[in-house]
């Protein structure tokens, strides 16, 4: 007789009951599976309490405020305010894919302060070592000469960079000769406080940086803080939500693209009506304009019972509308930059929110 | 009970299994046409009944089983059909192990549903990242940010959002009262309801004002139905009134869009977001490059790299390793492959951040199916040997009669 098939051994035609042990593991499968299936549907914990590390990237000095970048290249920009009004800034710079050699680099700071470029050799010599967070880093202590023309005569920049995993990081003080010697071992103990590792991330996330949200937040609490003024928002402006050093900002997009709206806080003069607009003017590649050149380039305007200043700059291809107002030893910022056609085109809803601000 | 145990041990309960079972494969295939794979793995596979009703209607009935009874079933089939009529014996071990491989295929498949996760880490080139985010679910976060080394984080489930719109989430391991007002699944946002030419939106009134005691006082939302590409990601959004007790602190509008929107109460700083749920790991990976090159002439991708830098501060590890295309990173029983890649001339051209994706996949019975097939395959040539050693024997006992 040939030998059944495995597949019909399988199943006898009669079926026979299984012993009761048989029934009890069954049902024990049977609860397991319902279990499991059971804890699928909960697999998903409702509420989740976990702590997370706050990501430290430097111990930022006393008297260091961080400010707004004045280029994409910078990923963080600090403004440190003296005493008798004089103003230093500290700018951290990632180039994580830098392809030229560190006398290259140095030679083009010279140029910046208007420097004779010097060799390799002699950017080797002049240069000090410096720690930067855990590893070994590069300074130097650049001076531009007195007879130096515009605004670079007398300027410092001390500058110190370092080869890192991530790439090569940057950071820059400059500011006036004398202010900058008091800053010089402030800005050693920020450079040794660098996290480097965690720099950009942690910058990123102060920054609440977002990839490209469709709309991005509004500060519920902004507008309602008692802290901040209240206005009434062009119809067209939708918020975009509070950043580390930006009390408030919108952005209004149309034809001719996308304006962004600011506003910032800063204490004292904040530097100065004219360093602000030449700031500005250097941000859409305008030429610096001269104290002269102030009442032709702005214009008054009142803000809730208080003179301020706006101004109107349009370069080839980017625009800044301004409104600069000094209250109670602050001065506050209300700025929108973008194209110029689109800063143009927003420029009377930008007056008209100027003049509904109410302190 | 005799009738019940005899339709459970049937043949004919495993033909219509394996039909249903080849009936949700076709419907659901078809089905991802205009569902997408994420809504039919839901409403089709992972669920006990596919339900079925008119489009704009509330109401719902069961069709046909879904992917979870029809396995439940086909598994409780097999072991009761297993235990009452396979008969132990060593002539059928090859059967034996063949039947418990097909059990633990059944088994581990379920497992995998349950306890396997996929999520991704975006990291910019130079940035650092210790979490990954879900790919589709989302949470409200509550960040208690005050302490000056960490920050505890209350994150409440969207599942729990949304069972609970309207009422109120009173938990005491949560520092507030959440009273949900609203919750939606998807929406659009727009922060006017002109077209740009200074006339309405054609579809201006399905647009809801959000609610202005949030602080948003001029953006609109539009409730719409869930993505369906694989690309797209739902937009969750909620209304969350906050509580101190019975005292209200504040309304916050919440979007997966929004960015963390923070508050000062009795000297403690929070912020409060909706964002995708996050996972995070005891160590970090920095990347250090990203690299996208194509043939020569061509926008063909000839590799996609990651340099990343692995670091753990428990167990001191601080290395370089690559990530790319087939050569994902295995650690701590996570897996991370190449998954998407913003690098390349193309991005340098566009003044772009070169970054790049990792998939993060977490499924710790990954080993199951391997071990079910093997349990299978070597089950199926024991049983064909011991039957070709029997016929081969037999065969030659007979002698040939001349």
């Amino acid at each position: 007789m040939p030998p059944k098939s495995f597949l019909t051994a399988t199943y006898q035609s009669k079926a026979r009951i299984a012993s009761p042990s048989g029934q009890n593991l069954l049902v024990a499968w049977m609860a397991l599976l319902g279990l499991l299936t059971f804890s699928g549907c909960q697999r998903e914990a409702n509420i989740r309490i976990y702590d997370v590390p706050k990501l430290v990237p430097y111990s930022l000095p006393d008297g260091w405020e961080r400010v707004e970048n004045t280029s994409a290249m910078r990923l963080a920009t600090f403004r440190i305010l003296g005493e008798e009004s004089q103003s230093a800034e500290v700018a951290i710079l990632p180039m994580p894919d830098l392809q030229v050699g560190d006398h290259e680099i140095v030679n083009l700071w010279r140029q910046q302060l208007q420097l004779d470029p010097i060799s390799e050799q002699d950017v080797t010599a002049q240069s000090q070592p410096v720690q930067i967070g855990d590893l070994q880093g590069r300074q130097f202590d650049l001076v531009a000469p007195e007879a130096a023309q515009g605004e670079i005569s007398g300027m410092r920049v001390i500058t110190a960079f370092v080869h890192a995993p991530n790439g090569t990081w940057f950071f820059k003080l400059s500011g006036e000769t004398a202010f900058l010697e008091g800053q010089k071992q402030t800005f050693k103990d920020f450079l040794s406080s660098v996290d480097l590792n965690s720099l950009k991330e942690s910058i990123s996330m102060l920054e609440n940086a977002t990839t490209s949200p469709p709309v991005r937040s509004a500060a519920a609490t902004v507008n309602q803080s008692e802290n901040l003024p209240k206005w009434d928002l062009p119809s067209q402006w939708i918020p975009t939500g509070a950043r580390s050093m930006i009390l408030a900002s919108f952005a209004a997009d149309g034809e001719g693209g996308k304006v962004d709206i600011t506003i910032s806080r800063l204490g004292g003069g904040a530097g100065g009506l004219l360093p602000n607009i030449n700031r500005w003017c250097r941000q859409i590649g305008l030429d610096a304009i001269s104290k002269a050149d102030l009442p032709m380039k702005t214009t008054s305007i009142n803000v809730d019972g208080s003179p301020a200043t706006m101004v109107f700059l349009t370069g080839e291809e980017k625009g800044i509308a301004a409104i600069i107002c000094p209250r109670e030893g602050q001065t506050w910022f209300f700025k929108a930059m973008g194209s110029q056609g689109a800063v143009s085109r927003e420029k009377s809803s930008f007056e008209a929110f100027g003049k509904s601000i109410r302190f | 009970m005799k009738w019940i145990w005899q339709a459970i041990t049937s043949l004919k309960l495993t033909v219509t299994c394996l039909s249903f079972s080849m009936l949700i494969v076709f419907v659901g295939t078809l089905a991802q046409v205009d569902q997408g794979l994420y809504l039919v793995q839901d409403r089709y596979f992972k669920s006990l009944f596919v339900f079925w009703g008119p489009a704009g209607s509330s109401w719902q009935i069961p069709v046909m089983p879904g992917g979870y009874l029809v396995g439940i079933l086909l598994m409780v089939n097999l072991i009761a059909a297993f235990m009452a009529k396979f008969k132990w014996t060593r002539k059928k071990i090859g059967i034996c192990i063949s039947h418990l491989g097909l059990i633990l295929l059944l088994l581990g498949q379920l497992a995998t549903d349950l306890l396997s996760r996929e999520s991704a880490m975006e990291i910019k080139e130079g940035g650092t990242r210790s979490f990954s985010s879900d790919f589709r679910l989302n949470e409200l976060v509550l960040i208690d940010e005050t302490g000056p080394s960490k920050d505890t984080v209350y994150a409440v489930s969207e599942r729990l959002l949304q069972s609970k719109e309207g009422a109120v989430i009173a938990n005491g391991s949560l520092p507030f009262t959440l009273k949900v007002e609203s919750f939606w699944p998807n929406v659009a946002l727009t922060g006017s309801l002109e077209d740009g030419q200074g006339k309405l939106k054609e579809d201006h009134t399905d647009y809801q004002k959000v609610n202005a005691a949030t602080g948003f006082s001029n953006v609109y939302l539009k409730p719409i139905p869930p993505a369906t590409s694989m690309d797209a990601r739902d937009t969750r959004a909620a209304v969350i009134e906050i509580m101190d007790g019975n005292t209200s602190i504040g309304k916050w509008f919440v979007a997966t869009v929004l960015d963390p929107q923070s508050w000062t109460h009795n000297g403690k700083t929070y912020s409060i977001s909706m964002r995708a749920k996050r996972y995070y790991e005891n160590f970090s990976l920095t990347l250090l490059k990203a690299t996208h090159e194509n043939y020569t002439g061509t926008n063909e991708p000839r590799n996609f790299a990651s340099r990343v830098q692995l670091r753990n501060t428990s167990t001191k590890e601080n290395r370089e390793l690559l990530i790319y295309m087939n050569h994902p990173l295995r650690y701590q029983g996570l897996t991370f492959y190449q998954y998407q890649m913003t690098a390349g001339e193309m991005v340098q051209r566009q003044g772009l951040e070169p970054s790049s994706t990792f998939q993060v996949v977490k499924n710790p019975t990954w080993v199951t199916p391997y071990l079910a097939c093997i349990m299978v395959g070597a089950g199926l040539t024991i049983q064909f040997l011991i039957h070709l050693v029997g016929f081969v024997r037999r065969r030659s006992q007979v002698k040939p009669s001349i």
